[in-house]
């Protein structure tokens, strides 16, 4: 087991890499940039330091600093949390090289699954269900429109290196395909440095169900059932929810298997998610996460595994603390990611904290790393706290959200506090019908108007 | 830069405080109108020195060793740190203060350098890099020790 590890992200999930550690017995080291010196993360760490000015590309994405902070600490591991360099396989070959152990897959597989078409080929060989599409990047008109009418429209145009939902352009008809083409292209080029596109089928309903796995590297691998993060706001998670409220046992024991299956012929190491849409019983595989995700809370209360913990373990050699048949699903967990927005105009409002109030209780959690004081920096992302609760059933879960959403005050700031409080008392979602176009529709009809509110 | 902590351990043979002593005392100084007063016995002295608000009590343990001190903390940043000509480090790495380990350091406090002087290396990954005296001027403190880790913005030395 590792002696020191140094946490290569700020906020919420680096507090989270923290608590995971110490209840391991291993030391931790917090980088910081010279905006994140009083997180709380970085108060309970055993060493710290600062590693460059705000701005990410020169701290939590600076290679360097990362690799000199390990260096003069004497960290023998790192843990990339989410986003920044988690998904970046040259951050993790270059670990290698200098014999840090990046808790992560390995960088082939990494760079497999950031690759989204190499991906889809991939997955499809090792048996996952795929959306409909182009076997590679279309490179011209003609090719497009050959595939997208055998596909039938309508069709999506995704950027290969894109991923997150950015980078897609709607084509409903042959006459749209050449626009959505041309933007599609200039947007993948300017966002992503790379203009090659696909084609795949455009779902009009579909919910975003994803499978959490656990592979131990050499060839073991479990599921840990799914996550329905259906609700979305400009392709953002803002709730999420395990078990899905469409699935029965059976579909969710099926498309587990055939995920841990699919990582146990790939080899696959540490904690990952398999995300698809689902439409009228079929799942079609969108894309793979080879890291912890945001929302990763929702399945520990409903399994009750520490997903790091597994990782930690996971890249210090040790085998899966789990077989299948040991994994079991009790009860229904709700997450809300509450950002610094305003509910309704989604304005971001970063700023000091005057007052701080988590809701506690009975199967409630909160993950964050703010306190009372604390001032949000505004050069990065606006979470302020992930609110999870876990009931025995979902209308449980439902209600002791609701009734600690009433509960949680964050003064100083604007959060989405208000925008929970609207969702968890409407009618679809305490029926669990919606999909993935629900909430951009809610709020577009006026679901957080004045009015409504 | 935060650096791990040990717990220092309880002072051996620490004499339990004596209250009624302390208080006793204080009364006296109001009483009798003194500014302070002293007394040891055996291995306690109390020396009770009266504010012009509240009697102020200090109780020094006479025989007592001194507490053994944490593990030496490589420099809090002192407050000269904030002075203008502080030379901050950009980056994180080793610092050190001479060439190589056989030569003299770059710099010594009172050294009067010219901008663009080299004053001190850090050393991330086997590459060396030059610290230049951003200005001309004299060393007027160094704040790091050779071969000591440091962060970025970490104060190294002082010029005037």
């Amino acid at each position: 087991m590792f002696d020191k590890i140094l946490i290569a992200n700020r906020g919420e999930i680096a507090l989270r890499i923290l608590r995971a550690a110490k209840e391991l017995g291993i030391s931790t080291v917090a980088v910081h940039s010279t905006a994140d010196a009083d997180a709380m993360h970085v108060k309970l760490a055993d060493e710290s330091v600062c590693i460059g000015p705000p701005p990410a590309r020169s701290s939590y994405l600076n290679i360097p600093a990362l690799l000199a902070a390990c260096e003069i600490t004497g960290a023998e591991a790192l843990h990339p949390g989410y986003g920044f360099l988690a998904e970046n396989a040259r951050f993790a070959e270059i670990l290698a090289d200098h014999h840090i152990v990046f808790i992560g897959p390995k960088a082939e597989h990494i760079r497999l699954m950031g690759d989204k078409i190499a991906a889809k080929a991939t997955v499809q060989r090792l048996g996952i269900p795929c959306v409909p599409g182009s076997p590679g990047p279309v490179t011209n008109e003609n090719e497009a429109g050959a595939v997208a009418r055998a596909i039938g429209y309508p069709v999506l145009v995704k950027a290969a290196a894109g991923g997150g939902g950015r980078g897609m352009k709607v084509a409903r008809t042959p006459d749209d395909l050449p626009a959505a083409l041309e933007m599609a292209r200039t947007e993948a080029k300017a966002a992503f440095g790379d203009g090659s596109v696909y084609l795949e089928k455009f779902l009009e309903k579909p919910r975003h169900i994803e499978v959490q796995i656990l592979g131990d590297g050499r060839g073991k691998a479990i599921h840990l059932g799914e996550r329905d993060c259906s609700l979305q706001r400009r392709h953002q998670k803002v709730w999420e929810e395990s078990p899905s409220p469409a699935l029965n046992p059976s579909q969710r024991a099926e498309i587990g298997e055939i995920c841990a299956a699919a990582m146990r012929k790939l080899g696959y190491s540490g904690a990952g998610t398999i995300e698809f849409l689902y439409e009228e019983s079929r799942f079609y595989f969108i894309e793979m996460n080879t890291r912890i995700q945001v929302e990763h809370p929702v399945t520990e209360m409903v399994t009750g595994l520490d997903l790091v913990n597994e990782q930690i373990r996971i890249a210090a050699g040790s085998p899966l603390t789990l077989t299948q048949d040991d994994v079991s699903f009790h009860g229904h967990a709700i997450e809300c990611r509450i950002n610094a927005e305003h509910a309704a105009t989604f304005r971001p409002s970063p700023g000091k904290i005057a007052y701080y109030h988590p809701p506690g209780g009975l199967g409630v959690r909160v993950d964050s790393a703010v306190y009372a004081g604390y001032t949000i920096p505004s050069n990065y992302d606006s979470l302020v706290a992930k609110l999870i609760v876990h009931g025995r059933t979902r209308n449980e879960a439902l209600m002791r959200l609701r009734r600690s959403l009433d509960e949680f005050i964050v003064d100083g700031i604007d959060t989405t506090i208000p925008l929970f409080q609207t969702l968890v008392r409407n009618a679809d979602v305490q029926n669990g019908v919606y999909d993935i176009h629900w909430l951009e529709k809610f709020l577009a009809s006026g679901g957080m108007s004045e009015d409504a509110l | 830069m935060k650096h791990p902590e040990s717990k220092p351990e309880s002072v051996p043979g620490e004499a339990a405080i004596d209250t009624g002593l302390v208080e006793t005392l204080g009364e006296l100084v109001t009483r009798l109108g003194l500014s302070e007063i002293e007394i040891e016995r055996g291995d306690l002295r109390v020396r009770v020195v009266r504010q012009l608000s509240a009697p102020v009590q200090a109780v020094v343990p006479v025989a007592a060793p001194p507490p053994p001190q944490a593990a030496p903390r490589p420099q809090e940043p002192a407050p000269v740190s904030e002075a203008p000509g502080t030379v901050k480090s950009p980056m994180v790495g080793t610092a050190y203060l001479r060439p190589s380990p056989e030569s003299s350091p770059f710099v010594e406090i009172g050294s009067r350098v010219k901008a663009g002087e080299k004053v001190l290396l850090v050393e991330a990954m086997k590459t060396f890099n030059e610290i230049l005296a951003p200005h001309d001027g004299t060393v007027t403190a160094i704040l790091v020790e050779d071969g000591q880790p440091v962060e970025y913005g970490q104060p190294l030395l002082v010029i005037e």
